[in-house]
């Protein structure tokens, strides 16, 4: 048995020595090779080691001298995603987009109607929170054919909370504009749905900048306060916008409504209205280096027992100073008494006193006649502040605001307002 | 002759404006084109049809075998 154990060892050791044997002579030959290999590595380690340590003193040698001249800007280069988004754009379009834009107006006021001061924290109507799709198409290179879509949701909307109601609940959604829309550069453009009259923004032409919280019609930043009477002792039924209001024709409405193409900056337009209403507008724009200017009058016929609604503003900014000047007038029939008058004005100040954005501020008086009641008379006057931060899409704005309403028979104390605010532009 | 100095008004004025290069003002009250704070300098989220997208994808050529005949 301890026999047959030796012999298995000593067969084990030959067959080891035989390989060993057998495989010597490739074994030297390959240590050989990894040698010379090792001395070409170290040889070329060698030579980068002294090509590094030429590098080193050239860069030290750079590093003490001192640049004196201005570097070249460097060249602007997009981003890969947009190069790609743009080459996808451009390979592809076909003409046919849909822009959704939108915008959140909130501000808080503080309100004094000579009995009592409160605060109101609202949507702000001047231009109220709102959603848009605007579709375009062109199938022809002179025809564009497009959807509109706007819809506002004005949480306490500014026009509506009251020294009894200050806070209206939740709204739901507004149609602002359901609209579809031809336009062909010789022929014009026609409308139809829901949207702007012909004489819709005629009392509202204003280049001063601050119409966001602002402009002809007063009544949109508080227009539900009540006036506080003194005879009485108590809040009357008469609110701010009852008696003040700019008669911007007939606003939106469900129409179909036709402009002119442009000429020399005038535009002519007209529509029928539902409910055998119609209006028809003249509107001209036109600007050189210095000036800038805008003007437009429309006609209504707003139906329901009345005969007209004359609208009117105009607007010019002399652009190397900042300064403009804004006007508008309107009326309205009266049924049975005098015809009402709004008559509006406002002296701008614009200028660049912030890297990110322009500063308008403003001044505006407003005088109102024969609105809700025969020979009342409303004025107001304001001031307001409007800041841009103009690559965020976003204003911040202030505003005082004094309202008076002289009525026979009445002793109607002055309303005050203070509001601060900001839109920012989705 | 107060027509006719209406007239002269109006063609002065007509004159004047035709002198000034037309541009659209801001409609006071409406969502201007002017940047938004997530939309950038467009001021709106635009979205593009292609034709590339709207054509149906290109069929592939089906894999040859190799008891098929060969093409012709």
């Amino acid at each position: 048995m301890a026999g047959n154990a030796t012999k298995g060892r000593l067969v084990t050791v030959a067959v080891v020595a035989g390989s060993l044997l057998w495989t010597a002579p490739a074994g030297a030959q390959t240590a050989a090779e990894l040698r010379q290999m090792i001395e070409l590595q170290r040889q070329q380690i060698e030579q980068q080691a002294r090509q590094l340590e030429l590098l080193e003193q050239r860069l030290e040698e750079l590093d003490a001298r001192t640049i004196d001249v201005e570097e070249p800007p460097a060249p602007t280069v997009l981003p890969p995603a947009v190069v790609a988004e743009e080459a996808r754009v451009r390979s592809g379009d076909t003409g046919v987009s849909l822009a959704i834009s939108g915008q959140i107006n909130r501000m808080v006021t503080v309100a004094n109607d000579g009995d009592d001061t409160k605060v109101f924290h609202v949507d702000n109507v001047n231009s109220s929170s709102r959603l848009r799709a605007v579709g375009r198409a062109e199938p022809t290179e002179r025809l564009a054919v497009g959807t509109l879509f706007e819809f506002e949701m004005r949480s306490n909307a500014s026009t509506e909370v009251s020294q009894i109601n200050e806070d209206t609940g939740v709204v739901g959604f507004r149609s602002r504009f359901v609209d579809i829309f031809f336009t062909h550069e010789d022929f014009g453009r026609l409308s139809v749905g829901r949207g702007s009259t012909a004489s819709d923004g005629t009392s509202e032409i204003d280049l001063s900048g601050t119409s966001v919280i602002a402009y002809s019609s007063i009544s949109d930043t508080a227009g539900g306060l009540l006036f506080f009477d003194d005879d009485l002792d108590q809040l009357s039924g008469t609110s701010i916008g009852n008696v003040f209001s700019n008669f911007d024709g007939l606003s939106r409405q469900n129409r179909l409504r036709y402009d002119t193409p442009t000429f020399a900056g005038f535009t002519a337009s007209a529509d029928t209205v539902s409910d055998a209403r119609w209006s028809a507008a003249l509107r001209w724009a036109g600007q050189t280096d210095v000036i800038r200017a805008g003007a437009a009058f429309g006609y209504s016929d707003p139906g329901d027992g009345r005969d007209w609604i004359v609208s009117s503003s105009a607007s010019v900014l002399h652009q190397p100073t900042g300064l403009s000047f804004t006007f508008s007038a309107a009326g309205r029939d009266n049924p049975g008494r005098d015809d009402a008058l709004s008559l509006y004005g406002k002296l701008g100040w614009q200028r660049d006193f912030f890297r990110f954005g322009r500063t308008h501020l403003a001044v505006d008086l407003a005088r109102n006649d024969d609105v809700a009641v025969e020979v009342d008379e409303a004025t107001s006057i304001g001031f307001s502040a409007v800041q841009n931060i103009t690559d965020f899409g976003i204003e911040l704005f202030g505003l005082y605001r004094w309202h008076e309403l002289d009525r026979n028979g009445a002793d109607f104390d002055d309303i005050h307002i203070v509001t601060l605010g900001t839109r920012v532009r989705f | 002759m107060r027509a006719a100095a209406l007239a002269l008004t109006l063609a002065t004025l007509l004159v004047a404006c035709a002198g000034m290069e037309p541009f659209e003002p801001p409609v006071t009250g409406e969502l201007n084109p002017e940047p938004g704070l997530f939309s950038g300098e467009n001021g709106a989220f635009i979205l593009y049809r292609s034709d590339r997208q709207s054509q149906p994808a290109e069929k592939a050529e089906p894999e040859r075998r190799l008891t098929d005949p060969p093409p012709i």
